[in-house]
């Protein structure tokens, strides 16, 4: 199990790397933001179990993986938010362009 | 003063020529905006022949809000000093416009709105009740109380077309000017109006429920 936990801690490492870099060359991001704070949840939970978990029970969960998975959700809830937002700017320009098009040549017979 | 009746139509080509003829009678100009019809409505205004109908069609169908938007945009670029919106499937009386327009032609106000529910009339309860719906979350949202904030039958001054601006493309469009009336600080009155066929037009249970939730996304996000 040591063994596991050193090898899925390095690939998290690994992978907040990559997450770090990432974000160093586009800038904010919000799913980069939010995959770096999900990485940091599932290293803390693998590094510092013991000390997590008083942690964690001192502020009302009964375990790491409780705290993890309102992390998720909270993050789901978050990038649905902004999906929506995304979408809607999409959807703005393609009005714009249309609008656009259609002022610039009214239809005669 | 110049008015100028703006029609945003979908599909609607059993009953466009019929709203344009009588608008024509009321209002100086017609602004028909077709939002990407596949029933021939185009032709249907085409085939009108009246002289002062302008017509501008969207390549894809981008909904009511954004034919709206187009459809002030042309006529304020065609020099309206009211604007007149009416819907194109025959729920309003183009015989109405000049009631409609009265006050803004009086200086009364800035936006005059057609109410469905200012006078007795034969609307079904799922209309009613959904109606009530909307008015109560537009009053909380956007703080201006209205008796009927669905209505597509509006007019505009020029001053209040120019300072409206519309970002919804679809059915929140209604409350979205009315967002825009209270944040522009606009001068708004009611007038009285028929509903015609009601119980088989306009919006569902379905695009009620949708503007709703759309309304709230959009005032926080």
């Amino acid at each position: 199990m040591v063994v596991l936990e050193f090898l899925g801690g390095l690939v998290l490492i690994g992978f907040l790397a990559m997450l770090i870099n990432s974000l160093r060359k586009r800038g904010t991001d919000a799913y980069i933001i939010s995959l770096i704070i999900i990485d940091i949840a599932l290293l803390a939970i693998i590094i510092v179990p013991g000390s997590l978990e008083a942690s964690l029970t001192s502020i009302g969960f009964a375990r790491p993986f409780d705290a993890f998975i309102s992390i998720i959700a909270a993050a789901s809830f978050f990038l649905a938010i902004r999906s929506y937002i995304r979408l809607r700017e999409v959807e703005r320009n393609i009005t714009k362009a249309v609008q656009k098009a259609a002022l610039k040549s009214e239809v005669k017979k | 003063m110049k008015v100028i009746a703006v029609i945003p139509a979908y599909n609607e080509s059993k009953t466009i020529a019929e709203v344009v003829k009588k608008a024509s009678k009321s209002a100086d100009s017609i602004v028909v905006v077709d939002d990407g019809s596949f029933d021939g409505t185009k032709d249907s205004v085409l085939g009108l022949g009246i002289r002062n109908v302008h017509l501008y069609c969207h390549s894809i169908n981008r909904g009511v809000g954004a034919a709206t938007s187009t459809g002030i945009k042309a006529a304020l670029g065609l020099g309206a000093d009211i604007v007149v919106m009416l819907d194109s499937d025959g729920q309003h009386r183009p015989e109405d416009i000049p009631r409609i327009t009265g006050p803004i032609r009086k200086g009364e106000a800035d936006v005059v709105i057609g109410s469905r529910f200012l006078r007795k009339a034969d609307i079904p309860m799922v209309k009613r009740i959904g109606n009530k719906s909307l008015n109560l979350i537009t009053k909380i949202l956007y703080g201006l109380r209205c008796t009927d904030t669905q209505s597509g039958y509006k007019a505009f001054s020029r001053h209040a077309a120019s300072a409206i601006d519309i970002k919804v493309d679809r059915y929140g469009v209604c409350s979205e000017i009315i967002g825009e009336i209270k944040k522009r600080k606009l001068r708004v009155m009611e007038v009285p109006i028929d509903a015609i066929n009601i119980e088989k037009k306009g919006t569902t249970v379905m695009d009620g429920i949708e503007i709703a939730i759309d309304l709230v996304l959009r005032r926080f996000t």
